[in-house]
């Protein structure tokens, strides 16, 4: 995968930010996140179909959004795309909570998928 | 993919007049592609996929031009057939490229809808980009200048509402310009071939901060939307919702699709009677008469019930509501390797499976539309009521109660190995769960009954071109085997007639002999057809259900449909070729002797029959569906093995068990 236009003004170490995100300890599932809750992508542990998907609906990575309803579904608010998904995959992505440090917006897409 | 242009210099393609209609999903496509091309477009399968595109004409400046309405999509690069598609006709890989494309984007939603444009601009051939729902944007404080957005991106912008027609001739305007542009169109900031979503999404985010004002007040936050979400998908609320919207579906089908299917039953009875009145005697009058007028009159009928569910569906899609009602089903059919959205097809198959395994078009996935093609058949169709009427009746006499709560039983069973196939499907054939549940919640709307009054002449139409003529060829084959060959009279009922005709016998004593005799003729006619030496032939097999040749024969012929069954018994007690059971036809039915004398239809047989026929795939239009459907004869020939080897187990495990426990 290509980094971003203009990214080069940033680190391109994946490590780089795995150390920061895990200093910050604030790497929680989304399924965890209370509704009205906000929170950055910072990595999903899903089938590359489902990872894709979520990608053209506009979740990548350090992508911001915003908990409409927690439960089953799970809604999520990706700029002005609402998105359902199952508990089971809302616990398998992973975000820092509003507050914690974001993510470069770069990564490998193994890793960072979402 | 395979463009292979440089993003900077796009060179138009070879000048095939063809346009292509591209863009993410609830964008307002199919509206534009409906006011352009009206009402003459064709839905037809994608060659070698089981998806379906849409091709219609649309005239620029004189000039007939072929529009293709490719499915919605949000990424070309998916692993997905709708993505496979648009990268196939986009780059030209089955037929000369479009001569343009038109994207249709989302004025709400422009960030993510600009992605699928940045990624066709990576493709050979003018984009013309349709900013559709900008009169939705502007009440939410969207406001697109799409001047400034045309600049941006190089390439033809026109802002539309598809709903009211607004834009539409302009929209035919730009398509004009492109068709006739310079052969090459600078494209100075088009992103990069093959860029990641993270780079296009970077590259659109540029785009609407420059050209998007939201203005004071506009929020992205929809308290409205999102209250409505959380009522329709709560457990118990959006349970009770689901099970309201889909019963008024339901209901509207079952009372409004009986009207024109009466109509269509009738007319085409009158037209056999026709035909059999002006026709000189012989062959060719039964084969017009009774094969080809009964084969159309077997596929006709279906149109109603599936052109209405398909008016239903297309409403309901529309208005935003069966993305919700998804997530309310995925929480019971995703534990049986099912996905919510196969609610509808086995819902509707309750009716019919002809339209259930046609609605499957709803599952995104092929492996999911798959699974729930395989046991929608399982789920009891009215074509089985009469057999089940039948069957409980002659099981309990005298005892409408139990009877009923067979019935009943009946539906239990066959919804329950449809969930129960489900899961073995899932382990075997098509392995692993069904996808987890991903889904855009679109925005809700006001459907459209233009765009749902096209599905459902569409998925008529594509019905009656396809399934339509294997099923009315199925039919004409099934009234040969019925009605050929044909025996003379025999001695009996020679005198039986004569004895009618003789003098000094009252009119209803004539009448009566008269009935006799026909009934007779028809019962031997029956016995010595290709149908009744193949029951004879077949006895072995079912003889361990307890059939005779005459019950196997009933389950021959119904192999048409499941509903022949009872006509078949009714002509071998005697009682014409009516399908109507009454009291006396089942008194008649239930006092069948076989060969040595002793009752057919014994409580263990019975059971063993009405067991069978819940299972039993007994419906070769139902196969011709599937076939359609899962693109090939695999499935369709898998789904007849399964559900008859299953039927067959059950029912004789059903009459073995009675007989243990000493029932005749």
């Amino acid at each position: 995968m290509r980094p971003v236009a203009g990214s080069l003004l940033m680190p391109r170490s994946n490590v780089w930010r795995v150390n920061v995100i895990d200093d910050a300890t604030a790497v929680v599932p989304l399924s965890t996140l209370q509704t009205g809750a906000e929170a950055s992508l910072h990595r999903t542990e899903l089938d590359a179909d489902t990872r894709s998907l979520l990608r053209s609906l506009g979740l990548i990575d350090a992508s911001h959004l915003r908990v409409c309803k927690n439960g089953e579904p799970f809604i999520i608010q990706v700029r002005t795309t609402r998105i359902g998904l199952t508990g089971a995959v809302a616990g398998r992505i992973f975000v820092v909570a509003n507050g914690a440090p974001k993510s470069n917006g770069f990564h490998e897409p193994d890793r960072a998928g979402g | 993919m395979s463009p292979t242009a440089p993003a900077a210099k796009i060179p138009v393609a070879s000048p095939g007049r063809r346009i292509a209609l591209l863009g993410n999903p609830n964008t307002g496509k199919t509206t534009i592609f409906n006011a352009l091309c009206g009402v003459r477009a064709k839905t037809s399968n994608f060659p070698g996929t089981t998806t379906s595109i849409r091709i219609g004409h649309v005239d620029i400046d004189g000039e007939r031009i072929d529009a293709v309405d490719l499915p919605g999509v949000y990424d070309t690069r998916l692993d997905a057939p709708e993505a496979r598609i648009a990268r196939e006709v986009l780059s030209g890989e089955q037929a000369p490229p479009p001569a343009a494309t038109v994207v249709i984007v989302d004025a709400c939603n422009l960030t993510r809808n600009l992605v699928l444009v940045g990624e066709l601009l990576a493709y050979p051939g003018p984009v013309i980009v349709a900013v559709n729902m900008v009169d939705l944007a502007a009440r939410r404080g969207v406001m697109v200048d799409t001047a400034a957005l045309a600049a941006r991106i190089g390439a033809a912008v026109v802002p539309t509402v598809a709903r009211t027609g607004e834009g539409l001739l302009e929209l035919r305007k730009a398509i004009s310009h492109a068709l006739s542009a310079s052969p090459t169109v600078p494209r100075p900031t088009a992103p990069p071939l093959g860029a990641t979503p993270e780079t296009l999404t970077t590259w659109a985010e540029a785009i609407v901060a420059d050209v998007v004002t939201q203005t004071a007040g506009g929020s992205e936050v929809d308290t409205a939307t999102e209250r409505v979400d959380r009522f329709l998908t709560h457990p118990l609320s959006g349970m009770l919702c689901f099970v309201a919207v889909m019963g008024m579906l339901f209901w509207t089908l079952f009372t409004l699709a009986t009207i024109p299917m009466d109509l269509i039953e009738a007319t085409l009875a009158g037209l056999g009677d026709l035909a059999r009145g002006q026709l000189p005697a012989g062959p060719i009058r039964d084969l017009i008469s009774d094969g080809i007028v009964g084969g159309i009159a077997g596929t006709v009928v279906f149109l109603p019930q599936i052109c209405l569910l398909f008016f239903l569906i297309s409403l309901l899609e529309d208005t935003g509501y069966l993305a919700r009602a998804a997530f309310v089903m995925d929480r019971v059919l995703h534990r049986f390797g099912l996905p919510g959205h196969a609610f509808v097809p086995l819902l509707t198959s309750h009716a019919c499976a002809l339209p259930g395994i046609m609605s499957t078009k709803l599952i995104p996935d092929r492996r999911d539309r798959l699974a729930t093609i395989l046991v929608a058949p399982f789920m009891s169709c009215s074509a089985r009521l009469p057999v089940y009427v039948l069957l409980t009746s002659l099981i309990f006499q005298d005892r409408p109660g139990m009877a009923a709560v067979v019935f009943t039983g009946c539906y239990v069973l066959g919804a329950t190995a449809a969930l129960v196939s489900a899961v073995i499907f899932g382990r075997t054939m098509l392995k692993g769960s069904a996808r987890p549940m991903v889904l855009e919640l679109p925005s809700y709307k006001v459907p459209s009954l233009r765009n749902a009054v096209l599905t459902a002449k569409d998925q008529g139409v594509a019905f009656l071109r396809t399934a339509g003529t294997v099923i009315v060829a199925i039919c004409i084959v099934m009234w040969w085997l019925s009605a050929y060959p044909s025996i003379e009279p025999g001695a009996d009922v020679v005198a039986l007639r004569a004895q009618a005709a003789a003098p000094g016998l009252t009119a209803e004593e004539a009448e009566a002999l008269s009935m006799e005799a026909d009934t007779r003729e028809t019962r031997e006619a029956q016995a010595a057809s290709f149908a009744g030496q193949m029951g004879r032939i077949a006895e072995p097999v079912f003889r361990p259900l307890g059939f005779d040749w005459q019950l196997t024969v009933g389950v021959l012929t119904s192999f048409l449909a499941r509903e022949v069954f009872v006509s078949t018994l009714s002509v071998l007690v005697g009682n014409g070729d009516a399908a109507d059971v009454d009291e006396g036809v089942i008194a008649r039915i239930r006092t069948m002797p076989r060969s040595d004398g002793t009752p057919v239809f014994t409580p263990a047989t019975s059971a063993a029959a009405l067991v069978f026929f819940v299972l039993a795939m007994q419906c070769l239009p139902t196969l011709a569906v599937t076939r359609r459907e899962s693109g090939g004869l695999k499935y369709p020939l898998i789904q007849l093995g399964y559900m008859s080897g299953v039927a067959y187990v059950a029912a004789f495990v059903v009459r073995q068990g009675l007989l243990v426990a000493g029932f005749s």
